[in-house]
């Protein structure tokens, strides 16, 4: 006997929603996969087009994600350990990259960063192209990612009790010191967390890098154009097994995520 | 409505919250569960709720078995440790609210319900209140309008986990008054769960005391404070001094593995020796107890005994620190030493 | 502030100043130029662009999309929050992990999954077109991808919520008398209904501005099968830059709302737990 009612029918909603929405579609996927055999799909991952575009889609995350992780870091310092006006506006704005829609931020940026936009002018005037490059895909995903690491390390730096700065101080650290040896540490968890959510979104990112890249088959087509690509000419089967690929690393992702916040709360409650 | 429980055991995972426990409550009883927390208390208050279940053993209200019935059905009022007032709800509205869920057919008209909860507020004197929020009251305030609530829907029995238990000293001692006063004019069914002896003896027309999810000892609470049945009951009912051995008149240890519990009111002192104070012990402190003296003493044997005197009697002793004294007891029970539970640490020994 | 955990003047100042600046130029920036391209040709080329009949239609299957999404993942999400808040079972956390997935999809695998299942050869593919009923290229393809991509949104706010929160009051219902839809409807709901808010604006936005999974399995026919989104980029495909970026300035007007909303409902929110805690705690 349970002593709150409802059980079994929200569970059983729970689990018709889940089944119908996200685990049927996910296990099409997987039927068509194992339809299609390892070497088919290893065929299709060694092509040099897949390749390239796998080689541009996580070298751009990885610097996005890096860039962020420094950004992210300073931002929530700011934003936490400092009164300023304008912080309210300042903190509600970082998570503007999640509310605005990514075509939106992807024609935006393309049109700043263009040889003749507002920042693509001066910088090309500088031998900086910036737009229908690399660079500008790293630019799109800076701006994709930037709240995942602002919103991971904030409420860690919230929560860190003064006295541990106070006593590092009493002990004769530097400020600096304190930061590098006491607080930094502490911030490490959420940090990689941040990290990790950020370099994920990256790699799966495509609604504001498609309008910059420029799209140039094995200089510009980051991993998910590829597979539209092959869908536009009915390459069904070579576009699952790039999906099958996306999927897999998500998931990786999605566990050293899950084990990093594990990391994360232990850190806290200790 | 008389409250039968019948061999009822539960396990949470390998611990045993309860062990086959059987008790017996009288229509109309003020009984009181105490235990230490983790003896079980409040896993059988909530079993007789209907809010947990048990995995043996029945629970019969008036002879009928309340097994499968929920705790929506049991008609049972329930006033929970944090009290678990509605937070959005107005004091009023959260008192109304086991009238306002009633099925159409049996639902009082909102005038009623509204002059009922009135009627309510009033006897616990927090008419006043209506319309404000449970977060705007004091805490012995929320606890009355906690009471309240679960007098509304006209309990046959009710039951109360740690009442008082977040409350400070005062406010307490006054609302321990008004639960008796309110028992007295209801006559309903009262079950409430504390760890604090002083409360359930003050309270309670009779006191069950639970150790590790069974009964040590139930009865008034005269019975259970003149005469307890274990030492588990002797330690948890107060302070006592704890010596290994059995006493006798000369107060020599006869047998190692017994215990004898003193309380320290029923400690003597005397400046001379005589029959019944035989114990040479030196006094190390002397402070007052409220109505009482406390007085620490050692004994030249070894082991420290606590007493209790009244005022006049310490000032006719006039006791200093390092003075040598002849301690007796007028009143002792010795336990065989495989009775004892570990919880009861001696802390003397003879 | 105490000077043993703060920095020196210039520090902070410098700090301050090199934050605000890299959120102006990473953020602030493309706001303001959505605006201004958008207004570039004047209010008159503005007004026509949002209202073009293939915009308009737009707009609507944009927000059909979203109300379904809406509707669909709140009602389950609150199902499955009460499910995962209120019990114990086996199970518990791999639901919980399953949950969470549609998260870490990419977007447009999410599209593929769907023509995977409903394409001209996929799993149903043959049963829809003998009934002649149109998924992919459609707006049932449409609404699914944004259900997927919407999926956890609402529980993912509501179940730390309702853990926060504890069973005690549903339990003080219960023994009142209370069944189980009085209990969520006037106990549970009211104290969650600042994190269900919080979840279903974080679920509309996303819905409103899902590009990538939408894109894969709208087939781009304008006037009936293009979301907002999709029709900001045809426009921008077909060099209309000055229509592009005025449609786009509606989504970030919603976007900004959103921004507001969320940051009332934060405040909101604390203001409650705060409080529960006061309620919750001991006397003092």
């Amino acid at each position: 006997m349970r002593v709150l009612p409802g059980f079994g029918l929200s569970l059983g909603i729970t689990l018709l929603w889940l089944g119908l929405l996200v685990l049927l579609p996910l296990a099409a996927l997987a039927a068509k996969a194992m339809g299609m055999g390892w070497a088919d799909m290893w065929r299709v991952w060694t092509e040099p087009r897949v390749i390239a575009a796998l080689e541009l889609s996580f070298f751009t995350a990885a610097v996005a994600a890096v860039v962020n992780l420094f950004l992210g870091l300073l931002i929530a310092w700011v934003l936490v350990r400092y009164r300023f006006p304008g912080r309210k506006l300042a903190d509600a704005l970082v998570d503007l990259p999640f509310a605005l829609p990514t075509a939106v931020a992807g024609i935006a940026l393309t049109t700043i960063y263009a040889p003749t936009g507002w920042l693509g002018e001066p910088l090309a005037a500088l031998g900086i192209k910036v737009a229908y490059a690399p660079l500008g895909i790293i630019v799109a995903l800076i701006f994709v990612t930037l709240p995942f690491v602002v919103r991971t390390v904030q409420p860690v730096l919230e929560s860190l009790p003064h006295e541990i700065e106070e006593a590092s101080a009493s002990l004769g650290a530097s400020r600096w010191s304190t930061f590098r040896r006491v607080i930094l540490p502490e911030l490490i968890p959420a940090l990689a967390t941040g990290f990790a959510l950020a370099f994920a979104r990256g790699v799966g990112e495509f609604g504001s890098v498609v309008f910059i890249s420029g799209n140039l088959p094995m200089k510009t087509e980051i991993l998910p154009l590829v597979i539209i690509g092959k869908l536009d000419q009915y390459a069904v089967p070579a576009a699952t097994a790039i999906a099958v690929l996306m999927l897999l690393f998500s998931f990786v992702m999605l566990l050293a995520i899950n084990l990093l916040q594990r990391w994360a709360q232990r850190r806290a409650v200790a | 409505m008389s409250i039968t429980i019948n061999g009822v055991t539960k396990r949470f995972g390998s611990f045993v919250a309860l062990d086959n426990l059987s008790l017996d409550i009288a229509s109309g009883e003020l009984v009181a569960l105490l235990g230490p927390s983790g003896s079980g208390k409040t896993t059988l208050l909530r079993i007789i709720a209907g809010l947990e279940s048990a995995d043996d053993g029945k629970v019969l209200f008036t002879g009928r078995d309340q097994t499968g019935v929920g705790a929506k059905d049991r008609g049972v009022g329930f006033v929970f440790q944090h009290y678990a007032l509605f937070r959005h709800m107005t004091v009023a509205e959260n008192v109304g609210f086991g009238l306002s869920v009633r099925p159409k057919a049996t639902r009082p008209p909102p005038a009623v319900i509204r002059e009922k909860v009135m009627h309510l507020l009033r006897m616990v004197q927090l008419d006043w209140t209506a319309d404000r929020l449970p977060h705007q009251l004091s805490g012995g305030q929320r606890q009355r309008v906690a009471l309240a609530r679960a007098l509304a829907v006209e309990p046959k029995v009710l039951l109360l986990d740690e009442p008082f238990g977040a409350l400070d000293a005062k406010v307490r001692a006054e609302l321990r008054r008004w639960l008796r006063q309110l028992h007295e004019q209801t006559g309903v069914t009262t079950v409430f769960v504390t760890h604090d002896q002083e409360e359930a003896l003050e309270v309670a027309d009779r006191v069950v005391v639970i150790n590790k999810g069974h009964i040590e000892q139930a009865g008034s609470p005269d019975e259970v404070y003149a005469n307890p049945a274990t030492p588990f009951v002797h330690h948890f009912l107060g302070t006592v001094n704890v010596f290994h051995g059995r006493v006798h008149d000369s107060l020599a240890a006869v047998s190692e593995s017994d215990v004898t519990f003193v309380r320290p009111h029923d400690v003597g002192i005397e400046r001379e020796r005589d029959e019944t104070h035989s114990i040479a012990a030196l006094v190390r402190g002397v402070g007052i107890a409220g109505a009482l003296m406390r007085v620490e003493l050692e004994r030249e044997a070894g082991g420290r005994v606590e007493a209790l005197l009244t005022h006049q009697r310490a000032r006719q002793l006039a006791l200093e620190p390092g003075q040598r004294v002849w301690v007796g007891f007028s009143e002792f029970r010795t336990y065989a030493g495989d009775s004892v539970p570990g919880g009861a640490v001696p802390d003397y020994a003879i | 502030m105490n000077s043993s955990h703060s920095e020196p003047a210039w520090v902070r100042r410098t700090l301050i100043g090199s934050a605000l600046a890299a959120m102006a130029v990473v953020l602030v920036v493309p706001l303001v130029a959505v605006f201004w391209e958008g207004l570039a040709a004047g209010w008159q080329v503005y007004w026509a662009a949002v209202t073009d009949p293939d915009a308009r239609h737009a707009i609507w299957l944009t927000l059909l999309a979203a109300a379904i999404s809406l509707v669909i993942n709140g009602v389950a999400g609150i199902a499955a929050a009460w499910a995962i808040a209120k019990f114990r079972f086996p199970g518990r956390s791999l639901l919980i992990t399953a949950i969470e997935l549609p998260f870490s999809v990419s977007p447009v695998v999410v599209g593929l999954l769907f023509v995977l299942l409903f394409g001209s050869h996929g799993w149903f593919g043959a049963w829809l077109q003998s009934h002649d009923v149109r998924v992919i290229f459609a707006m049932p393809g449409i609404v699914l991808a944004t259900l997927f991509i919407t999926f956890p949104f609402v529980v993912r706010e509501l179940l730390p919520v309702m853990e926060a929160v504890g069973s005690e009051e549903e339990e003080a219902a219960r023994v009142l008398g209370a069944r189980g839809w009085q209990i969520l409807w006037r106990i549970t709901l009211p104290n969650v209904k600042w994190g269900l808010m919080y979840g279903l604006i974080l679920c509309s936005a996303r819905a409103i501005g899902e590009f990538g999974a939408v894109s894969v399995v709208s087939g781009h026919i304008r006037g009936e099968t293009n979301t907002m989104p999709l029709h900001v980029e045809i426009l921008y495909n077909d060099y209309q830059y000055n229509a592009a970026f005025a449609c786009a300035s509606v989504l970030c007007l919603t976007a900004l709302v959103t921004l507001v909303l969320k940051a009332v409902v934060e405040w909101r929110a604390e203001r409650a737990l705060n409080q529960a805690k006061v309620k919750g705690g001991v006397e003092a």
